[in-house]
């Protein structure tokens, strides 16, 4: 009997080991949602001085960094992608538990959703991250048709035990290994390509276009819970590829705001597009999102209006507040490496050797230094000093490392095969090789590689290989290349 | 509830928990009760029914018992006439929810090919899960107390409960009054706390979720794709749709019945094996002694003997085979592609029947040894073959679209299509596919453990160390949990879209 009650102890005690680290493997490590709810839990109480609420527009559109960058300003962007209005107003509703803005910038672009539920996928998305609590209970029952699955979301292992098939390295450690990037975390997320989006004027779209009655509903609980806590709201219509039947909604949404609650909308495809001044042809990233340029400008615009208007603090030097600082640095640096990823100059790219929080790794394939043009020894030269590798190295094929802006690692790859693995992060890597090759004279030289997941990422064959990898984002920058042949940089 | 539900994963351990820890005598009242709460979770009004039904066959034991007791010609038609109207009855009641409308909708079609008038009436009642399981088995009940194979139960509580056991109510096995009833009446001496008794009980269970949710519902994705678009595949293709409706129907059954094996078991209670290894069946007639084994007896001992069996000359026997297959076909849907697919097996039998004294004498002839593996292993495969087409006409919608799928199987040829990738694309995804594989071969090995060394699943791990059983049980636990075909469908996409 003690026997057998010993081993249904020790194995409920395996079981539930192992059901627990299947779960935090199986569990959703995605940023929408999921990392921007946690961070959000992890603010202390009332420091959110402008709360963001809505869909990817607004996570993409309002920029944190820029915010607290030139004014000071603690946000929080508290939104979910494609997000409902129901989603909105739970989220809205959790947020005000524990924080009081002194203003609110509320996204209305999904006011045009024609469905009373969105797609069960999006709808788990957009309640997951909830702690438990009634909110949750009733963003629930909000979000589900609840004879189809409601009772079902209840048990979380039923939405991710399926992610077994998306499963990557990255699963296997809490926040995909990258706490580091995440904890400081406010919400906003950049997209840093450029789309070109048709611009439309709106403006002569004079109709109004009724919301779906659940829409309506949850329009009017936003307002009136903000208006209920006496903080100011801000509706806004955040730049996109907008239709015509996109302004109706909108005409609506204004007229409902205006007329009937006395709040001002703010509609920036149209009323204040001037004002805001984006270029459509480079401030977007997609159809649907802003990039850098625009959500700069539209921040910059809105940083402006609410500081004078709602009286916000300054509160940069304030230690209360410094990850809003560093959550700042994340986005700068992040704009950094889309720079240095536009480069297209080996000088230029030298400046960014002495940046701390890059692993740069350069190889360089040198069959015959003597026979190489004049234009490249001479770039080759000058790049070298700058950078610390010397006119003798400069001249043979090798691989260097500069870590912490330092060179740390040289090796002469002109007589022998070698090859090494380089550590990038916490669970990736890259591999430098070198391999003997022949000459058509008979003579050998030494060509070597950069090898990224198992492949040849070598851009010049026979040339200067640039390799620069982000330590605080962890992941690559960019890799770049001087060709010997014709001196000419490449990416 | 159904087993692989929310609802059952919550209801089996309070049952289990009340169970253990109730007085003895009480035993058996809860497990009423929780029967019952166990089938009204689908529909309240399901009960009436169930207790309709289990008064009636309650009430005809006993009278025909009593009967039993008076000599005489005049009692003995009185016994004769109760077992007909306690027989009618339920079997008029299986009719009118699971027939009425098949039955109309043909009649209709007679009428009016002879230019007559239809019956302007849709019935639509809502099929009761389970009535033909239970029926089936108070059914048993009675003609067992009537053939004073057992004594007719008094208790009605503890009959009732025969009638609705919930582990075996909704889809088998059919149990004969002989093993459950007795198996009732001494619920109160089982002495529940047996650890073997209970990991074992556990291990099968589990195995059923295994099949239930890994293979047969991850098969039945292919399956669906192939059924639904059978008119744009080819041989290839329709080939794997019916192998992996083999594959699904067999583990879906079979998982059933095996949850119930296993959570009776637990509780002290042994089931009837319902389903040994029926692919590996070297001839129908095998198959049909592997295969929904509970059933098949129901129909040899309640219908195909009564009929006469094979007492009656050659043609009788044919006959009544042909009828007992035609009314299993029947028994399990009210459709025509079921009467066909139970036709389909009868002429097997009967074909094999007829024919095997001249394939006996060939063989001879041609000095075939059919000892050897390899003949064994033709026989299976052909066996198998047979089924599969049969299965063609069970998982098809009408009969016209059996015979397309027929059709487009020998007129669409593509002989290297499984060679180019097809087996990752009709239905499921790569992985998806493999993970199909691995768990078809596993049910391959613990089904080639039964049939070579009747080696069961729960006694797979008997000699080796306890941990070994342990990590048996965690693997089975966390496949289902893992790779189990439940919950939300979850896209991915939705996040990967905004992802870093």
């Amino acid at each position: 009997m003690k026997k057998n009650v010993l081993k249904i102890i020790s194995f409920l005690l395996a079981f539930v080991l192992t059901f627990a680290g299947i779960v935090s493997v199986l569990d959703f490590k995605y940023l929408d949602s999921i990392f921007k709810v946690d961070s959000f839990y992890e603010l202390e109480d009332n420091t959110v001085d402008v709360l963001v609420i809505g869909s990817s527009h607004a996570y993409q559109g309002i920029n944190t960094a820029v915010l607290w960058d030139k004014f000071g300003i603690s946000a929080f962007n508290f939104c979910g992608a494609a997000q409902p209005l129901w989603n909105t107003y739970y989220y809205l509703e959790e947020a005000l538990k524990t924080q009081t803005p002194k203003a609110i910038i509320f996204d209305t672009y999904y006011l045009h959703m024609v469905d009373d539920y969105s797609e069960e996928s999006t709808a788990i998305k957009n309640t997951y991250g909830l702690k438990w609590s009634k909110t949750k209970k009733d963003a629930i029952k909000a979000s589900f048709n609840a004879e189809l699955s409601g009772k079902q979301y209840f048990f979380s292992i039923l939405q991710y035990h399926s992610r077994y098939s998306d499963l990557n390295k990255a699963d296997f450690y809490p926040y995909q290994a990258n706490k580091e990037m995440y904890k400081n975390h406010k919400g906003f997320y950049c997209y840093f390509q450029s789309d070109p989006v048709t611009e439309r004027d709106l403006s002569m779209i004079d109709y109004y276009t009724p919301f779906t009655e659940k829409t309506d509903y949850y329009y009017r609980k936003i307002l009136e819970l903000a208006n209920s806590k006496n903080i100011p709201i801000i509706p806004v219509a955040i730049p996109f590829n907008a239709e015509a039947y996109h302004q109706g909604y909108f005409n609506t949404a204004k007229f409902i705001a205006e007329e009937e609650y006395g709040i001002k909308f703010y509609n920036f495809l149209t009323d204040y597009k001037t004002a805001v001044g984006l270029d459509y042809n480079t401030d977007f990233a997609d159809k649907q999102h802003l990039n850098h340029l625009g959500n700069t400008k539209l921040t910059t615009f809105i940083g402006n209006l609410i500081k004078n208007e709602y009286n916000i603090p300054d509160r940069r030097g304030d230690e209360k507040f410094s990850s809003w600082e560093a959550d700042a640095e994340v986005y700068y640096n992040q704009l950094e490496n889309h720079k240095v990823s536009k480069i297209n100059n080996l000088m230029e790219y030298a400046k960014f050797f002495k940046n701390d929080r890059y692993v740069i790794v350069v190889t360089s394939t040198m069959p015959d230094y003597e026979k190489l043009p004049q234009a490249s020894k001479y770039l080759l030269q000058k790049f070298g000093n700058a950078v610390g590798i010397s006119s003798s190295e400069q001249k043979k094929s090798g691989v260097w490392i500069f870590e912490n802006g330092e060179k740390t690692y040289y090796n002469d790859c002109s007589s022998k095969n070698f090859t090494k693995a380089v550590k990038l992060g916490k669970y990736g890597g890259i591999e430098i090789r070198s391999t003997e090759m022949m000459n058509d004279d008979d003579t050998t030289f030494f060509v070597t590689s950069i090898n990224a997941n198992k492949k040849d990422s070598t851009i010049a064959s026979y040339g200067l290989n640039i390799f620069v990898y982000d330590t605080l984002t962890q992941s690559k920058v960019d890799m770049a290349a001087l060709k010997y042949a014709d001196s000419s940089f490449a990416r | 509830m159904q087993f692989n539900s929310i609802h059952f994963l919550i209801f089996f351990p309070v049952v289990l928990a009340v169970y253990f820890f109730i007085p003895k005598k009480l035993r058996y009242l809860w497990l009423l009760a929780a029967s019952y709460y166990f089938y009204m979770s689908w529909n309240a009004k399901y009960a009436v029914l169930i207790g309709f039904s289990t008064v009636v066959t309650y009430l005809t034991g006993i009278l025909i018992e009593q009967i039993s007791f008076e000599e005489g010609k005049l009692w003995r038609r009185l016994k004769k006439f109760t077992l007909f109207l306690g027989i009618s009855t339920n079997l008029a009641l299986l009719f009118m929810f699971k027939y009425l409308d098949f039955a109309t909708d043909n009649i209709n079609s007679l009428l009016s090919s002879f230019g007559l008038s239809v019956i302007d009436r849709k019935f639509d009642l809502l099929l009761p899960v389970g009535i033909s399981f239970y029926t089936f088995q108070a059914l048993g009940y009675v003609i067992d107390v009537y053939r004073k194979n057992i004594d007719a139960e008094y208790n009605l509580f503890r009959y009732a409960l025969f009638v609705s056991f919930f582990p075996q109510l909704v889809a088998g096995p059919i149990e004969r009054s002989e093993n459950l009833i007795k198996q009732l009446n001494n619920a109160d001496k089982i002495n529940l706390w047996n650890y073997e008794r209970i990991v074992k009980g556990f291990m099968i269970m589990m195995w059923g979720f295994f099949m239930k949710v890994v293979i047969a519902d991850r098969a039945a994705t292919v399956v669906n794709n192939v059924f639904d678009y059978y008119y744009m595949m080819n041989t290839s293709s329709l080939i794997m749709g019916a192998v992996f409706f083999a594959v699904q129907i067999y583990c879906d059954f079979a998982s059933y019945s095996t949850i119930a094996i296993g959570a009776s078991q637990i509780m002290g209670f042994n089931l009837m094996d319902n389903f040994n290894t029926p692919y590996f069946a070297m001839s129908i007639k095998e198959f049909w002694s592997r295969w929904h084994i509970s059933l098949s007896t129901w129909f040899r001992d309640y219908l195909y003997i009564p009929l006469g069996g094979n007492r009656k000359g050659k043609f009788r026997k044919y006959l009544n085979q042909m009828i007992v297959f035609l009314v299993s076909g029947l028994w399990h849907g009210a459709d025509w592609t079921f009467i066909i697919w139970g036709g389909l097996h009868g002429a097997y039998q009967i074909i094999g029947d007829i024919t095997k004294p001249a394939k006996k004498k060939l063989e001879e002839k041609l000095k075939v040894n059919t000892q050897t593996t390899s003949y064994k292993l033709i026989k299976v495969a052909i066996t198998f073959a047979l089924t599969c087409f049969a299965w063609i006409f069970f998982r098809a919608d009408s009969i016209s679209i059996a015979l397309t799928y027929i059709d487009r199987l020998f007129t669409c040829p593509d002989p290297w299509a499984l060679t180019t990738g097809l087996l990752y694309s009709i239905g499921l995804d790569r992985q998806e596919m493999n993970i199909l594989l691995i768990s078809i071969g596993v049910l391959l090995f613990v089904d080639i453990m039964k049939r070579k060394k009747n080696i069961r699943i729960e006694n797979i791990t008997d000699n080796q160390n306890f941990w070994v059983r342990g990590l048996v049980i965690f693997a089975l636990i966390f496949a289902v949990i893992i790779f189990g075909a439940y919950g939300y469908s979850f896209d991915a996409q939705q996040f990967i879209y905004f992802q870093f």
